[in-house]
């Protein structure tokens, strides 16, 4: 009876979650997102794309700053009015923190879902 | 500000999807009624909490190897010391000073993990044990004899639970928990306290009633598998030593929920639920600048902690009704917090898993410069943390697969435990609602916790 209670909760257990399991799939697609940094704000401040995009992420600053992302760890030297553009394979999924780097001001996060 | 979690670091979690939290929040419920149903005529009275443990003969007297235990206590107080110096001497920059990594990933989050996943690894490496023992010998002054009344006896654990609280403080309410200095001076004089209160009472009398880590994690290794008695080391079922006796009192109660609501209070200060109400509240803290910061949350705290108190002392008394034996009300609330304790550590783990993954990678290229003085003492300046362990899609699944674990072993153990009380299975199986209900409702928070956007100022 023990080793039946057993593989009935573990395959219950196995089923509950596995369904949860299924979906996702598909390419990456090519995303272009542009912040703009006034004093101590970012607009938009939150960011979003999926796994295995490529994302071309544009900065535009008013102050001579550094503006990081974190978790991609990519630092934007930033002049006054200057635009700077990186482009990245988004391979790690999760909320990466844009700051100021200098302050550790937080300006907002790029989120990247799964697929 | 950053966004300091835990007192300090970058969190990288996305939510919970919506899916996942649905489909798992379902068969937490479901899984909960399946295991009441099926294990309704399981064994009763004393035996019930009582649980097979096979002797590692291979590491008979290992306990007692000196220089096993010597090296032990050298490795905590190494840690100790390395906390101690970065601090003081260290980068005033939380992220830039491995006293905070150290402090608030490896030892905070990662040796409670640990803890629960091993045994009592803490008996091995406690600093204060060694400094005592260390301090002992060169005074060559033996210890206190452990016959004879307890002086300390009348406290019970109530020192170590205050402690317990500043030190939830320190770490969720201060705001300061991310200065290195500050957390360097706090750790040397809990450490001097520590190590004076052992050498005047005795170093069991001491840890065992205001030393609140020893206390913690004494509760914590009830959970692993690993059990040391005397000279022998011993295997038993993860989380059976919930079920060992533990000594009645309020004292005990409110240490445990203290865990519980420390725990909950961590993740929901990162929640828009908590941010709205700060908002709300700012008329009345705002102008007190950080004190105000500080009375906010430090209230919030102990609001959440009452809460979490009289919620479960409400269902023990339930509990107890449908349990329809006497029993020693006191005793028997206190065995039944012990049950709750799974819950805790797997949303503990759960919180931290992305935490302790990514983050602790970052104290790798500190420790070529641990004072941030330019130097090169290793070779691991330009490290970058993989990501490789916690993709977000692994850490929900991570996430969710520890929360029913811990749910499923929780309402196990509660109903051994209401087995033993209550002495019949129809009693057992009638206070076990109440109990069920009272799970459901912790894992369901905790799910939630997780499910939650992570907002700024958390």
């Amino acid at each position: 009876m023990n080793r039946v209670r057993t593989s009935v909760l573990a395959l219950a257990s196995v089923a509950v979650l596995g369904s949860a399991a299924c979906g996702g799939g598909g390419s990456g697609q090519n995303v272009a997102l542009g912040v703009n940094v006034a004093g101590n704000k970012m607009t938009p401040d939150k960011l979003s794309a999926r796994q295995d995009d490529m994302v071309t992420l544009k900065v535009t600053a008013d102050k001579a700053e550094t503006i990081h992302l974190h978790g991609y760890d990519y630092k934007f030297e930033m002049k006054p009015g200057e635009t700077q553009t990186k482009t990245f394979k988004a391979d790690k999924t999760g909320s990466f923190e844009v700051e100021i780097e200098d302050t550790s001001t937080h300006l907002g996060e790029l989120d990247i879902q799964p697929r | 500000m950053s966004i300091f979690l835990h007192g300090f670091g970058v969190r990288y979690d996305l939510p919970l999807s919506l899916s996942l939290y649905i489909v798992t929040a379902a068969a937490v419920v479901v899984i909960s009624f399946v295991l009441v149903a099926v294990f309704a005529s399981e064994k009763v009275g004393p035996t019930a909490v009582q649980y097979p443990r096979w002797e590692l003969t291979f590491l008979r007297g290992l306990p007692r190897v000196g220089w096993l235990r010597a090296l032990g206590g050298a490795l905590g107080v190494l840690f100790l010391l390395a906390i101690i110096a970065t601090g003081w001497f260290g980068a005033g920059r939380a992220d830039g000073n491995p006293a905070e990594y150290l402090t608030w990933i490896y030892f905070w989050a990662g040796l409670v993990v640990l803890t629960g996943l091993v045994g009592p690894i803490w008996d091995w490496v406690n600093p204060f044990k060694a400094l005592d023992s260390l301090i002992r010998r060169i005074r060559r002054v033996p210890g206190p004899s452990s016959e004879g009344p307890d002086p300390l006896a009348r406290f019970g654990i109530w020192p170590a639970g205050f402690l317990y609280f500043c030190f939830g403080c320190l770490e969720l309410t201060s705001g300061y928990a991310n200065r290195p200095w500050l957390v360097a001076w706090l750790a040397f004089g809990y450490t001097v306290l520590t190590v004076a209160g052992m050498q005047r009472f005795g170093a069991t009398t001491w840890l065992s009633h205001f030393e609140f880590f020893t206390i913690l994690f004494s509760i914590l290794s009830r959970l692993g598998p690993v059990q040391i008695e005397g000279d022998r080391v011993y295997f038993r079922p993860w989380g059976a030593g919930l079920l060992d006796n533990w000594q009645r009192g309020w004292d005990r109660i409110l240490f445990i929920i203290l865990m519980l609501s420390t725990l909950a209070f961590d993740g929901l200060i990162a929640t828009p639920l908590w941010q709205n109400v700060v908002s709300d509240l700012q008329p009345l803290w705002l102008p007190l600048g950080q004190w105000g910061f500080f009375a906010v949350r430090t209230f919030g705290l102990i609001d959440l902690t009452l809460l979490f108190l009289i919620v479960f002392v409400a269902f023990m008394r339930l509990v107890m009704y449908f349990g329809t034996v006497e029993v020693d009300a006191l005793a028997t609330t206190t065995v039944f917090g012990l049950t709750l304790v799974p819950i805790a550590w797997v949303y503990n783990f759960a919180h931290n898993y992305s935490y302790m993954v990514i983050q602790a990678q970052a104290l790798f290229p500190l420790l070529a410069d641990p004072f941030a003085k330019g130097w090169h003492l290793l070779p691991t300046q330009g490290y970058q943390p993989s990501f490789a362990l916690a993709q977000a899609s692994t850490v929900w699944y991570v996430q969710v697969v520890l929360i029913v674990l811990g749910h499923i072993l929780a309402v196990f153990l509660a109903h051994l435990r209401a087995g033993e009380r209550f002495q019949t299975a129809r009693n057992a199986l009638l206070s076990q609602y109440p109990m069920l209900l009272l799970m459901v409702l912790y894992t369901m928070t905790s799910l939630w916790i997780l499910a939650q956007p992570i907002t700024q100022g958390g």
